[in-house]
């Protein structure tokens, strides 16, 4: 299971897993999005190359267009596999 | 022990999934090795659907615990010869729009893997990957 939520003050939260099969809709409907992106992780449970290569091209993709994203609340899980891809010190993650 | 034969489809991801839960669950694997074998999963069979296009037939995969090491093993049936242990990495130095997702998967297994093994035996690859245990369930040790 994967879902997007849009919440209060612009922030959006990914629930469930991103795994291969989900990164491209993540991609989608990311792509939307622009300006300051905060994004929730908080209801992440899972992650692999593919979710991190989610972050990776809507980073660059907002980044491009004068934006910016910012990623909070991953779990210890999430972190350690953004640690373990050195994206801790070039994506900005609270 | 559980044994898989996935065609190497990405719609055969979803019985990859519910396969390692029901190994980890049954074999009281902890939550840190659990997600850790979950990832190398993914990261090889999703390999195998990308680039093992020599034949059709279905992957392999034998999980199976003794002690406190679980080991995967996945065999890639008339395969061309791929050896994951030595690899070109992605440069992950490399500013960020520069950085792909691509081969970062197999960085994540080589730095889950305690040992990490590749033959190519028979027109087979063969990649077992094995890991101990980080914290085995305090239950299951009584």
């Amino acid at each position: 299971m994967f879902t997007i939520q849009h919440e209060s003050g612009g922030t959006v939260k990914l629930v469930g897993r991103l795994d291969t099969n989900q990164a491209p809709q993540a991609i989608q409907a990311l792509g939307g999005m622009n300006g300051a992106v905060t994004i929730d992780l908080s209801g992440l449970d899972y992650i692999s190359s593919a979710g991190l290569g989610v972050f990776i091209v809507t980073h660059n993709r907002l980044r491009a267009a004068g934006g910016s994203l910012q990623l909070v609340n991953p779990s210890n899980h999430i972190r350690h596999i953004f640690h373990l891809a050195r994206l801790e010190q070039v994506l900005t993650i609270k | 022990m559980l044994n898989l034969s996935l065609p190497k489809v990405a719609a055969s991801t979803d019985e990859l999934f519910a396969g390692v839960h029901q190994f980890v669950q049954a074999e009281s694997v902890d939550d840190d090795t659990a997600f850790q074998l979950t990832v190398a999963a993914e990261e090889l069979f999703t390999n195998l659907v990308k680039y093992s296009r020599r034949s059709n037939r279905p992957a392999e995969i034998q999980f199976s615990r003794e002690g406190e090491w679980i080991e995967m093993r996945i065999t890639d049936f008339d395969a061309d010869e791929f050896d994951i242990t030595t690899a070109e990495l992605p440069d992950l130095e490399v500013p960020i729009t520069e950085r792909r997702a691509g081969g970062m998967g197999l960085h994540l297994v080589r730095s889950f893997a305690d040992t990490l093994s590749y033959s190519h035996e028979q027109g087979n690859n063969v990649i077992i990957f094995r890991k101990k245990m980080e914290r085995p369930n305090v239950h299951d040790s009584a």
